[in-house]
């Protein structure tokens, strides 16, 4: 008897029905983009406040040029940049966190162009021909693990490295994280062939980074979702041959390229650290960029006001639908009152009458929450249901309901029955 | 008795002013009588017959119903009542727009726990008794008013009450359909033995009545 009512109510009211649907619809999904918005904002700012108290300095070699030419001709070069390496690492007095934006090429990449190096510039590089395949050059990032503590760097599936995957093993392929937006293009488990810095060799996807995973280069926040993720290898061995070497020394140059992560020390303190230990590594030709968090305040004041702005606009659109909604159910029940008359004429009870309505209302919020989480697919590319949600679709049920309950106690069944 | 009333008072209140819609009416219908309510619009006959009905509520007075107190302040009982005992029947008919003739005539079986196959054969044969099992099928915008009232007292029909009221049952109809209307509500009273209550402006209807009752300003004049 329920259904067939609610079917037949439904169908003799077929465009208030679709116009009640749709505007849940439409107050849910931009409540539901917007807090997803939100909590992402939120997460942002939480780690720009966690990057405020925090002083980085970034560690700049100064081998440029003729300096360049010069240390590359020098026997002990990689010796001297591995001691300095370990010194920066082995260093209590701050962490040292690599992070080299070296592109890797890939072979046979199957991807779309976003992935390829150049592509936020509109310059993406055509593949080119190495030995046995074409290469595309793709965004990549090596890292260690103080980086993934400092960025609070999460999986979205997989698993993270561990000591040993930072170890360099010949023949052994070498595991990476993919950003979130590889999920279409590999699965864990892939191996995948490579050239980094001329290094030919494997990798092996061991995980993926959650969506909108970040790090903070140079005051600017640097979106993982397309970059390979690759452990910032360490070279145990010495080099069997000069081309080993010579893929240990860009490699070596790249680590010792990192930030200084230094809370509790002040950049004269800082400056005279390293000061020291490159005179221990016999190294002289590095320079210290203090830390600059101005942008990331501008960031910080910007997030915050938009976060306002956001929550006040959200607040505004739910009353503003409420209130809509309320208005456009009275309307569809002050319609039915007249077949509510009848009904109870014939045998229904007020009490039935409430239930039919409340199905009715119940029927419209699991309509509109359905349709909520499929547009937040098609807007987010993800499937997302914010708890707010439930806790809105339950406020308006309540709400909604309270005039056609209180219309149905009032009900004058025989002015009704009277009514053409 | 089938029906005892007394004292029946009953107020509309707009904004300061008070109308007295019922003013200590009493009434008493026996079995099996046919009865014409007349007076003027506003003189309370519907009000009488809607509390008769259980669909309005007195602010006064007493409603016994084949000797026992009909519960006028309790919603669940006074539903089953008008379920069980009233048949109600209006000018408007009173039907469901998006419903068929078939599913109009069915609605207060629904209420009950009737099986399908129950439902198919008390309303097929209602419907052929008025004439109108071939119109099992139309919805009441392809009925004639005569058909659409025609439907309506089958509906009032369905559960087999003792008591059918009627508020105006001819008011939108011709006369020729008028006739028809009244010859069946005839037959209820005479051959089914039904107690009939008519509230009526039309003379030439309450003729066909065995009693006929004056209201005016809320009390029975004649």
């Amino acid at each position: 008897m329920f259904l067939e009512e609610f079917k037949a109510s439904c169908k003799d009211n077929k465009l208030i029905f679709i116009i009640i649907i749709l505007q849940f619809t439409t107050a849910l999904t931009f409540l539901n983009i917007s807090i997803n918005g939100l909590n992402t904002i939120y997460f942002k700012k939480t780690s720009f406040n966690q990057s405020l108290d925090k002083n980085y300095y970034e560690l700049i070699d100064n081998y440029t040029g003729n300096n360049e030419v010069a240390f590359k001709n020098e026997q002990d070069n990689l010796k001297r940049l591995k001691d300095f390496y370990h010194l920066l690492i082995q260093n209590e007095n701050f962490n040292y966190m690599e992070m080299s934006f070296q592109p890797l090429y890939v072979k046979d990449f199957q991807g779309e162009n976003k992935f390829l190096y150049g592509y936020k510039h509109n310059q993406n590089q055509p593949p080119i021909l190495l030995d046995n395949g074409y290469y595309s050059y793709v965004y990549s990032i090596q890292i260690n693990e103080t980086t993934i503590t400092e960025f609070n760097l999460k999986l979205e599936d997989g698993e993270m490295f561990m000591e040993t995957d930072y170890l360099y093993h010949k023949d052994t392929p070498i595991p990476v994280l993919l950003g979130y937006d590889y999920m279409s293009v590999y699965n864990i488990g892939d191996e995948i062939e490579i050239d980094y810095l001329q290094l030919r060799t494997k990798i092996k996807v061991k995980g993926f980074l959650s969506k909108n995973s970040s790090v903070i280069n140079q005051d600017t926040i640097v979106y993982l979702d397309r970059y390979i993720v690759f452990p910032s290898i360490t070279f145990n061995m010495d080099p069997f041959n000069s081309f080993e070497k010579g893929i240990q020394y860009r490699a070596y140059l790249n680590k010792v390229n990192g930030v200084i992560v230094a809370n509790e020390l002040s950049p004269n303190e800082v400056q005279n650290i390293i000061n020291n230990l490159t005179k221990i590594s016999s190294l002289n030709n590095f320079i210290i960029i203090g830390s600059n968090n101005d942008q990331l305040d501008i960031l910080n004041l910007q997030a915050s006001k938009f976060i306002d702005l956001t929550v006040i606009l959200s607040i505004l659109i739910s009353l503003f639908a409420t209130i809509s909604l309320i208005l456009s159910i009275c309307n569809k029940f002050r319609r039915n009152m007249k077949n509510y008359a009848i009904h109870l004429i014939n045998g229904s009870t007020i009490i039935y009458i409430k239930k039919f309505i409340a199905l009715e209302i119940l029927f419209y919020m699991l309509c509109a929450n359905a349709l909520t989480i499929l547009f937040s697919y098609i807007f987010l590319g993800y499937f997302y249901y914010s708890t707010y949600i439930l806790l809105t679709t339950v406020l308006i049920i309540f709400l909604t309901l309270l005039i056609p309950f209180k219309m149905i106690h009032k009900i004058n069944v025989s002015t009704l029955l009277r009514e053409e | 008795m089938l029906i005892n009333v007394m004292d029946l008072y009953k107020y509309y209140h707009h904004g300061d002013s008070i109308t007295k819609a019922l003013d200590g009416l009493s009434l008493q219908v026996k079995k099996g009588e046919m009865l014409a309510i007349m007076g003027r619009s506003g003189s309370g006959k519907s009000t009488l017959l809607n509390i008769l009905a259980g669909i309005d509520y007195v602010d006064k007075g007493k409603y016994y119903y084949d000797n026992k107190k009909v519960p006028l302040n309790n919603q669940k009982e006074l539903s089953i009542f008008r379920r069980d005992k009233i048949g109600f029947i209006v000018q408007n008919f009173a039907l469901i727009g998006y419903k068929n003739t078939f599913d109009n005539v069915a609605l207060p079986l629904k209420y009950q726990k009737y099986t399908k196959k129950e439902i198919n054969s008390k309303v097929m044969a209602l419907l052929k008794s008025v004439s109108l099992k071939d119109k099992a099928n139309k919805y009441p915008h392809e009925l004639s008013g005569g058909e659409c009232q025609r439907v309506a007292i089958a509906r009032a029909l369905i559960n087999d009450p003792e008591l059918i009221l009627a508020d105006e049952p001819t008011g939108s109809l011709d006369i020729k359909t008028e006739e028809e209307i009244m010859d069946i509500f005839a037959y209820l009273n005479q051959e089914l033995g039904k107690t009939i209550i008519i509230v009526t402006h039309n003379f030439d209807i309450a003729k066909k009545c065995t009693r006929v009752i004056h209201i005016h300003e809320g009390k029975i004049t004649a």
